[in-house]
């Protein structure tokens, strides 16, 4: 798992790549959870991201209740379509902002101020 | 013999040289082989004493010594291992008497100087003590203390019939060797160490494991004309994924198939809690011969229950305006107070599961249900066509407190089977990565129906092959229930 994390303006962009599973999810939720400072907007780049299992959305779950208990906001960009789809049957994608290009995520964050 | 007369031409300088190249690089190498060949072997448990044999071997050759022995010592100084001969296997002897080998004599000696103990006649040496009961006489005897900075890791002895047969020079051969032979006993007691903690760790698991499967139904009901069948393979020892199958008031039943988040461990501890919420809190277990739903445990569900959803709100499938069963609807309470404590007790941990909740009533085939971001379960005609759809009614559990969760009903007709099934069956990957697919499942499922028994043994196997020798990736859990045709009795 490649975890790149830029600063753009305002809004912290991690970059994963790799497949976001049991073995990778630790390493990148203690990456992840620590840029959720009080305000933070955060945006994660998953186009590199082919394979999510539960342990990826376990990842998304503890990353979304720091982001809200610090008033901070989180945008996912770039989902696999499978992905798309077990956020969806699991009700994640009620929580989550989720954009199709980086530059519209950028675009949410940077708009809700 | 020819290659003997030849070295026997060498001069003393030469073969001092010689040995001094052997000690240097063939006694490393050989022990640096055996330390590889064992720790490839599945036999580790076996590896430090073939380890110690082999160091045995290699110093005796080394030194030409007739006979010698190899005493592995704890940070204490008692002996856990040893080897009394070169040629004979390790001897089990108990501590106590293995201790007082090393008593007196050379060996305590080298215990305590932690200095190489070189005696060239042991006729003239006060530290010779002739060990009782032995047939064998050594005349020279060699003691090389194996050190790790001050700790001695072990003692090797060497032993020859004839007196000056060990030299001040092999003494000093056996010194370089000394370290080489440290390093290898180190990562063999490291091996041994590494060993004796993964057993028993395995040993947690499997009790782990035991305790789990008590935590899955012993056995499914049986009703007259209802078949239930179940299929369960975790990928590691322990599973986040369950099924359960169990009486709830007014003869209902409650069917349960779910998948907790992540693995291992972790996940097998929310299994169990999980299973017992959703238990305790449909009314299938009886607390102090109350159920779950009284006045006098109402005020301890004022906290979970803190949104109450009123029955109105309740949506059902349009295709069946049935009333509802009030008994079905009070169990899948279950849903959101179980959802409810997760989230606020152990919310820090981000754990989740997707979990099916159905209440099935034998008599009327009336299935009320709800399902918690769980994958879609099918309603199969006899005929393995897929006739409904029982999708994600809200959220998986354990999310966020005071989430909503739809209730819907369908009713299985005679001959229909209702499958169940985590997404190890969807995202089983053959060895060359491919997963299984919801597409591929619904091709197998599309076969007459003989029996729901029938229709997992068939899924099973299926998924099975597809996996082939690749490791299996996550937890295998199915569930089905067939409506069969009334029976005349």
């Amino acid at each position: 798992m490649d975890i790149t994390i830029n600063k753009l303006q305002a809004v912290t962009v991690v970059e994963l790549a790799g497949d976001l599973d049991a073995n990778t999810a630790s390493e990148v939720q203690q990456k992840v959870i620590s840029l959720a400072t009080p305000s933070s907007k955060i945006l994660l780049d998953l186009h590199g991201v082919k394979y999510m299992s539960s342990a990826g959305l376990r990842m998304l779950l503890s990353l979304y209740r720091h982001v809200t208990a610090n008033k901070g906001q989180v945008v996912l960009v770039g989902l696999a379509p499978q992905i798309y789809k077990t956020m969806s049957i699991t009700g994640f994608l009620n929580f989550f902002t989720t954009c199709e290009t980086l530059e519209s995520g950028l675009a949410v964050l940077q708009q809700k101020s | 013999m020819g290659d003997r007369d030849q070295s026997l031409k060498y001069d003393d300088e030469e073969l001092e040289s010689l040995r001094q190249d052997v000690a240097a690089n063939v006694l490393p190498r050989k022990l640096l082989e055996t330390l590889v060949a064992m720790a490839r072997s599945s036999k580790s448990h076996e590896m430090l004493d073939a380890t110690l044999q082999q160091t045995l071997n290699v110093s005796t050759e080394l030194t030409r010594a007739e006979e010698g022995s190899i005493f592995l010592l704890d940070p204490c100084g008692r002996v856990t291992n040893c080897i009394l001969s070169p040629t004979e296997p390790p001897l089990k002897a108990n501590s106590d008497q293995l201790d007082q080998a090393l008593e007196g004599g050379l060996a305590s000696w080298v215990k305590q100087t932690q200095k190489i103990g070189l005696i060239t006649d042991t006729e003239r040496d006060q530290r010779w003590i002739a060990p009782n009961q032995q047939q064998y006489t050594a005349r020279s005897v060699l003691a090389i203390p194996i050190l790790k900075g001050e700790e001695l890791l072990g003692i090797v002895s060497l032993l020859h019939s004839r007196p000056h047969h060990f030299s001040q020079q092999t003494a000093d051969l056996m010194q370089l060797a000394a370290d080489q032979i440290s390093l290898v006993l180190q990562n063999a007691r490291l091996y041994a160490e590494l060993d004796r903690r993964r057993a028993l760790l395995n040993q947690e698991l499997e009790k782990g494991q035991y305790i789990q499967r008590n935590f899955l139904p012993e056995s499914l009901p049986e009703l007259p004309n209802l078949e239930i069948a179940s299929y369960f393979k975790p990928a590691r020892m322990v599973a986040g994924d369950f099924y359960d199958v169990f009486d709830l008031p007014d003869n209902q039943v409650g069917l349960v198939i779910a998948d907790v988040c992540d693995k291992g461990v972790g996940a097998a501890l929310f299994m169990a809690l999980f299973r017992s919420l959703i238990r305790i809190f449909s009314g299938q277990t009886q607390l102090e011969g109350l159920s779950f739903h009284s006045e006098f445990t109402s005020v301890l569900l004022d906290k979970l229950s803190s949104v109450p959803i009123p029955l109105e709100a309740v949506t059902f499938a349009q295709k069946s305006e049935r009333q509802p069963n009030h008994s079905q609807i009070n169990a899948l309470k279950a849903i959101r107070l179980t959802n409810n404590y997760i989230a606020l007790n152990h919310g820090d941990l981000g754990m989740f599961a997707t979990l099916f909740f159905g209440v099935l009533d034998p008599k009327t085939s009336l299935l009320t249900y709800i399902n918690a971001g769980h994958d879609p379960l099918f309603i199969l005609q006899d005929n393995g066509q897929v006739k409904e759809v029982l999708n994600s009614t809200g959220p998986a559990l354990g999310l966020l407190p005071n989430l909503k969760f739809r209730i819907r009903q369908t009713y299985l007709d005679v001959g229909d089977l209702l499958f169940g099934y985590t997404d190890g069956v969807t995202e089983a990957r053959s060895q060359g990565g491919t997963l299984f697919t919801e597409k591929r499942l619904l091709t197998v499922l599309e076969t007459e129906v003989t029996s729901a028994q029938a229709v997992l043994d068939r899924v099973a196997a299926e998924v099975l092959a597809h996996t082939g020798t690749a490791s299996q990736f996550d937890d295998i859990t199915m569930l089905a229930v067939r409506r069969k045709s009334f029976s005349v009795t």
